[in-house]
């Protein structure tokens, strides 16, 4: 059994086509381990000799697309939680965000967080603008998208467990959640209304075409697990998502060196991070 | 620090480069700009010139640039191009390593190590013996990038001759380059207090006995304990048995170990936990189970970290399950996911209560590791939880196999608990896949039921399950192949497949007849699973099926049947779907015609098929293949089928 739980170099390729055309992830060569294992209870599941039986059950059997979602879901990293990279956050809050209103927003702030997961990223962000002075009388729209319906789901349900939650505060804890089941807590509904959900994969250009002018996207720790086709396509596709002026926050690890120079690197006290350059 | 656009001018410039088109004429415009007093402009000017792709004409410009003294953000951003331009830098950089100048031959060691092409190393072995330490020290750091067997020779060299800079360098990049000079060259480096670290680090390079000896006796000294267990973190796959035994011994000696074993796991620095990990699994330390999950995080060694897991046993397993809550539920991702691992493998009846909470916790991912490790807990204990888990979509089926290996031990409990699921409502599929599989013969009234449930999942689940109930099974599979729901008639289809007897060729011809693919192809497999020689025209048919799930189906059936001929295998050749050309080639390396075809899937668009076609020819080709193989070879660019091509030629020249 064990030998047919292992990836041949022929199956890793294989299903890393499988998920590089269906979302842009790539399957390197170094996630193979993490791979025979995150897949193994599938192939049980489904009574499958080999990854080559699973690789073929992908595109042949009717119930693929279904397990092609679970894979991804099992596959792509997911690490998220509250208050990630606290020092980015604080040059959202206190340098991007005002240096916005300086150049002029509409009556919303819109920010998107690309990639959010479970939610957590876009409900820090609403935890982090609720009570900004310069929102005062406007609204603040804040949207997370994922191609995860599973973690949407669960980002809708606002309903969160310890590993969500540790790099918060106690305060903050207090401020922000209320108490759920099982010791978990959930969102406050102040803080739940200005966040939306949307189901979307970021190789879908038409797909994303339907969202507005956004003055923020949040992209972090996403565009790292793409090639590189694929992140100048999705970076491609948020500076036409991004109004003139608008800022693109990235992972630490990542940045945009030879993909776009559609943007420019702008460095805040806290931080460095990208903006489309403004209009004039 | 203010605003970078707070300048207006500097802005200005940076969008003129930004702006600049990407022409010949931009050239000097551009050179200028590396002059410009803002690093962003210097930065984006240096970008847009390796844009321009033109190594030849920047060279020059570039060099000069390189040489103006007073100018170092003009200099840096030059050097930054220069790592870009290839093997055409190669030639002029080596001429600027004999300037008079020692700033310009540092620079030239500098970007020749970051262009890391083993052409540029002759002239860096050179350098090592510049008057100049800094360009010394820059050459023995570049040729920890550049390599080759001149290289390493070199650099070791230095280990014996060079002061301890240019040693540490000379180490570092030997470290890089993954070559461990001879371990009586290291041994004096790891005793000074300079060179210590960056040799211990090549000392776990060295795949010998010795080497762990050296590790063990420092592990016990304090001083040295740190770097020699940095040592250890170069080694990623499991220590021998004897060193693991005497590295047990030491750990044992030292009476702060597992505090500081802990420290280490928690560590930023991949090697030092990589380090600890080795010296848990050596030492057994099973209270320190949570530290080595965490050590698993993203991007760390989770196989070495489960493995360690592992090997710590029932009592590391239980160790997770202590604190409320354990500290593994709030870390990351991977280490959670390894934690989740180990317990599903040491699972026992102790740690039910904390399975049940970590089923309750709200949390898919660690409900999905609780049911998996109740169904290996080997306790009735397990079976109440486990049933109540059947009615969760996405944890059904691992209840309903956890369930099942449950009642290998305890039928009469686990029997019950089904029991209450299945009167308390209507079932879920997995319940009737749980209760077949417990109850087996015994499960046809609740079948007979379940195969007229509304939900198609349910019916399905009892026609699948008809075989447990053998003299039934006929009566129930004729009610499902007829049902409505191509899902349901599959069921059947699985179900007719592991029945015995003649009546189940009834039920194959007419499933064999659907017009859903699906059904289409999970009856061919049925009639493989049966031996039905008899269906050998219709699986014949199928192979051309369009669909090529039905075609790789029929296919499959009729070669392991026997019946599939030259015809059949030279028609898959050519279905449109190249998953069914590959399984043909995989199949027919025996009949002349697949060969003969084989060389025309050499030139396939997809490159799987491509390296099949290789096989195929390898196991069943001839020398009048090999000018075909050697043109694919030629043009092959995806590098598995590249490497089958390869191995091909070879089998062939060697006929």
């Amino acid at each position: 059994m064990g030998e047919a739980r292992e990836l041949t170099p022929e199956q890793l390729r294989l299903l890393r086509d499988v998920l590089q055309e269906a979302c842009g992830f790539v399957l390197r060569e170094d996630l193979k381990f993490i791979a025979e294992r995150r897949l193994a209870p599938r192939l049980e599941a489904l009574g499958l000799r080999d990854f080559g039986s699973y690789q073929r059950y992908l595109r042949f059997d009717p119930r693929g697309k279904e397990e092609l979602a679970l894979a991804i879901d099992l596959l792509l990293p997911r690490e998220t939680y509250f208050f990630r990279e606290p020092a980015q956050l604080s040059t959202f809050v206190d340098e991007v965000v005002p240096r916005l209103f300086q150049h002029g927003v509409g009556r919303t702030l819109r920010v998107w967080s690309a990639g959010c997961s479970s939610g957590e990223e876009p409900y820090t962000v609403s935890m982090l603008l609720a009570e900004h002075p310069l929102l005062a009388g406007r609204e603040l729209d804040v949207l997370g998208t994922d191609l995860s319906q599973k973690a949407l789901a669960a980002a809708r349900h606002a309903e969160y467990g310890p590993s969500a939650l540790r790099a918060t505060s106690p305060r903050q804890r207090e401020r922000f959640f209320e108490p759920a089941e099982q010791g978990r807590v959930r969102v406050k509904r102040a803080y739940r209304e200005s966040v939306r959900f949307g189901w979307l994969n970021l190789v879908d250009a038409r797909g994303a075409g339907l969202l507005p002018p956004m003055d923020v996207i949040f992209c972090r720790n996403v565009l790292i697990y793409f090639d590189a086709e694929t992140r100048r396509r999705v970076v491609q596709l948020f500076s036409e998502r991004l109004r003139d002026g608008g800022y693109l926050l990235l992972g630490h690890a990542e940045n945009l060196f030879s993909l776009s120079t559609k943007f420019e690197l702008v460095q805040l006290s806290g931080d460095l991070v990208y903006r489309k350059p403004p209009l004039g | 620090m203010t605003w970078a656009d707070s300048d207006p001018a500097a802005e200005r410039r940076y969008r003129a480069v930004a702006e600049r088109a990407l022409e010949p004429g931009a050239l000097p415009e551009l050179v200028e700009a590396l002059f410009d007093e803002s690093w962003r402009v210097r930065r984006l000017a240096a970008e847009r010139l390796v844009a321009l792709r033109q190594p030849d004409a920047l060279l020059a410009p570039l060099l000069e640039v390189l040489g103006r003294r007073g100018q170092p953000g003009a200099r840096n951003a030059a050097a930054a191009a220069l790592v870009h331009l290839g093997p055409v830098a190669i030639g002029p950089l080596q001429r600027l390593l004999r300037h008079d100048d020692p700033d310009q031959r540092k620079f030239a060691a500098d970007i020749l190590g970051g262009l890391g092409l083993e052409a540029a190393s002759p002239a860096l072995v050179a350098a090592l013996d510049d008057a100049d330490p800094n360009v010394q020290v820059a050459a023995a750091e570049a040729l920890g990038k550049t390599g080759g067997p001149p290289a390493r020779a070199a650099l070791e060299r230095l280990l014996s001759r060079g002061g301890p800079l240019l040693q540490v360098s000379a180490l570092e990049a030997l470290t890089a380059l993954g070559a461990p000079p001879p371990l009586t060259v290291l041994v004096p480096l790891v005793e000074h207090p300079l060179t210590r670290r960056s040799a211990w680090r090549l000392v776990g390079r060295v795949q010998h006995r010795s080497a762990w000896v050296l590790m063990a006796r420092h592990l016990g000294h304090s001083p040295a304990r740190d770097a020699a267990l940095l040592a250890m973190g170069a080694a990623r796959q499991a220590l021998p048995g004897d060193v693991e035994a005497e590295l047990a011994l030491v750990v044992a000696q030292a009476p702060d170990a597992a505090a500081w074993l802990g420290r280490c796991l928690a560590s930023e620095d991949e090697e030092r936990r990589v380090g600890a990990l080795h010296l848990v699994r050596a030492a057994r330390l099973a209270a320190l189970a949570p530290a080595v999950a965490s050590a698993a995080d993203a991007g760390g060694p989770a196989e070495l970290a489960l493995a360690v897991l592992s090997s710590l046993g029932a009592a590391g397993a239980a160790a997770l399950a202590v604190g409320g809550p354990p500290a593994w539920l709030s870390m990351a991702r991977e280490a959670r996911a390894v934690a989740g691992e180990a317990l599903v493998e040491h699972a026992s009846p102790r740690l039910v209560p904390f399975l049940v909470e970590l089923l309750d916790a709200g949390e898919p991912e660690l409900a999905e590791v609780a049911v998996r490790a109740l169904g290996r807990a080997q306790t009735g204990a397990a079976a109440e939880p486990l049933a109540r888990a059947l009615d969760d979509e996405a944890l059904g089926g691992a209840a309903a196999r956890g369930l099942a290996l449950l009642a290998l031990d305890f039928p009469d409990v686990t029997t019950r608990a089904l029991e209450r699921r299945l009167d308390a409502g209507p079932p879920s599929a997995a319940l009737v896949h749980a209760w077949a599989g417990v109850v087996g013969a015994g499960a046809g009234p609740r079948l007979h039921r379940a195969l007229h449930d509304e939900a198609e999942a349910v019916r399905a689940a009892a026609a699948e399950e008809a075989g447990v109930v053998p003299a039934e099974a006929a009566a129930l599979l004729g009610m499902a192949v007829v049902d409505e729901s191509a899902r349901v008639r599959c069921g059947a289809a699985r179900a007719v497949g592991r029945l015995r007897g003649a009546e189940g060729r009834a039920l194959l011809e007419r499933l064999l007849d659907d017009p859903v693919p699906a059904v289409l192809a999970r009856a061919c497999l049925s009639a493989l699973e049966r031996g039905e020689a008899w269906a050998a025209p219709r699986l014949a048919a199928l192979a051309g099926h369009p669909d090529a799930v039905v075609a790789l189906a029929a296919l499959q059936a009729a070669v392991l049947l026997g019946v599939a001929d030259d015809a059949l295998l030279t028609g898959a050749l050519a279905h449109p779907d190249g998953e069914v050309v590959k399984q043909a080639l995989a199949a027919g390396a025996s009949s002349r015609a697949v060969v003969a075809a084989a060389a025309g899937a050499l030139a396939h668009p997809r490159w799987d098929v491509r390296a099949e076609a290789a096989r195929a020819l390898a196991a069943g080709g001839g020398a009048e293949h090999l000018p075909a193989l050697r043109a694919a070879a030629g043009r092959e660019v995806e590098p598995l089928a590249h490497q089958a091509l390869v191995a091909a030629l070879k089998a062939l020249e060697a006929r």
